[in-house]
């Protein structure tokens, strides 16, 4: 069986050689998003120690005691949930909800990220935006960081493969960008932020051969619905003419 | 009253010239006061189709950024002639794809020199597909002021219900079976509903649908 951290020659044909090779170096970073985004408790020290609530974070040094074994079992369910196809019937809650449960059954983490998940809600309205905000942040820092590396790659190696990750990368800071706009707790925000989540799952998934490209191209198409382009621009009669072809 | 159209039957009213633009979009003026409900689905669909060539051009433009970045003076003589050049040659290396290309020179010519202080140029191609499906909405918007979409997701309890009910029936794709999951999934609240369509399939299985 491959591991996600390990078996560096170990690649499914039909991804590029290459992209798998960046996917390989980015597991780490999305494992700890995919932490940010559903303990978002575990990114906001310095809140909670302010707050006097630091020891809502303890048990916290155990995240990080997790082996890589340890780490590839508790992303390949989560990916395994998220590998859905674009014509699929597809209840996103359920998914949502499944992801959350894998937290919950991990063997040595599971108490403890049962823990922070009732310690974030011990938390007021107030905190719990504060908190979600600087996870968001954390987030995209390390989104972006992840996709200037896909796009000098996508210079020297070429390959539209590289290109259709780094504009979901784009798509996916852009969507955080809007939620830390956000001033209340909402719906929408959690369910956006589920959202972040799956499709970072899904950007591992194609590593995993469970997805191909094409699958994160119509992720491209769906989320770029939810935001407001910086400049519109206006499709003519003959372009949209030449869709016809 | 509410009216629904197949995903190709919404393409040729948003293509203008094409084979049936003009039936349908007679169709639809002639349905002045009812609304237009569209399958979550359908309009997946259709982005997809608009998204795919912007997003291929924009990918062909793509690998001549580093070429173009090196340029600091976007007002300079040497950027316009590489862009132009750049436009020139992806032209005539793929023809399918000119009018896409000339969209991009037009909007690096019009927003992003204007921007280029702040804004890296990876960044501002990456806008240009968000802003060209963005804009679909209003062209939707022009052929029919009041549609609305409508999707099995916005109850999933009764989606599933509707999903399971449909099992029985064979679909040409899994695509055609959600569109009409969307529609029944809504039903209660977009009920009298004439759904259009011109594939005679899709017609008879919306037909066994029915007395689901």
């Amino acid at each position: 069986m491959s591991n996600l951290f390990h078996n560096e020659e170990e690649y499914y044909p039909e991804i590029n050689p290459n992209l798998n090779k960046f996917l390989r170096r980015s597991v780490e970073d999305i494992y700890e998003i995919i932490l940010y985004l559903y303990r978002p408790i575990v990114s906001a020290r310095n809140y909670l120690k302010k707050w006097r609530k630091e020891s809502y974070l303890r048990g916290m040094e155990n995240l990080f005691k997790l082996s890589d074994r340890e780490k590839d079992i508790f992303l390949k369910t989560m990916i395994d949930i998220a590998s859905f196809k674009f014509d699929e019937f597809v209840d996103i809650e359920k998914i949502s909800n499944e992801v959350e449960k894998n937290f919950s059954k991990e063997k040595k983490l599971g108490k403890t990220f049962e823990k922070f998940a009732n310690n974030f809600q011990r938390l007021s309205e107030r905190e719990q935006l504060i908190i979600i905000k600087k996870a968001l942040k954390e987030s995209s820092i390390k989104i972006h960081d992840m996709r200037i590396e896909v796009e000098e790659e996508s210079f020297s190696l070429g390959g539209y493969d590289f290109f259709v990750v780094s504009q979901l990368l784009y798509l996916l800071e852009r969507l955080i960008d809007k939620l830390l706009r956000l001033d209340k707790l909402t719906f929408e925000l959690a369910s956006l932020i589920n959202f972040i989540s799956i499709e970072l799952l899904r950007i591992l998934a194609l590593k995993e051969g469970k997805l191909t490209i094409d699958d994160i191209y119509y992720d491209i198409i769906n989320l770029s619905q939810y935001i407001e382009p910086k400049y519109p621009v206006e499709i003519d009669n003959r372009l949209i003419k030449s869709l016809e072809a | 009253m509410y009216f629904s159209l197949d995903t190709n039957l919404i393409l040729f009213a948003l293509i203008g010239g094409s084979r049936l633009h003009d039936s349908i979009k007679n169709l639809i003026d002639e349905s002045l006061d009812d609304t237009l409900i569209v399958s979550k689905t359908s309009y997946d669909e259709i982005r997809k189709v608009c998204g795919k060539k912007i997003l291929m051009a924009t990918y062909y433009f793509w690998r001549f950024i580093p070429s173009l970045a090196k340029i600091k003076d976007v007002y300079s003589i040497e950027f316009n002639e590489s862009l132009l050049k750049i436009n020139k040659k992806l032209r005539s290396q793929y023809p399918e794809y000119q009018d896409f290309f000339d969209l991009i020179y037009k909007e690096i010519d019009k927003n992003y020199k204007s921007n280029a202080h702040s804004l890296r140029l990876e960044d501002f191609i990456h806008e240009l597909p968000i802003a060209f499906l963005n804009d679909l909405d209003k062209k939707m918007d022009k052929i029919k002021r009041n549609w609305r979409k409508v999707s099995y997701g916005e109850d999933y309890a009764f989606g599933i219900k509707c999903y399971k009910a449909l099992l029985d029936i064979k679909f040409k794709d899994d695509v055609d079976r959600l569109i009409l999951i969307d529609i029944l999934a809504n039903i209660k609240n977009i009920n009298p509903l004439i759904f259009y369509t011109n594939d005679k399939d899709f017609g008879k299985n919306a037909k066994n649908a029915k007395s689901f």
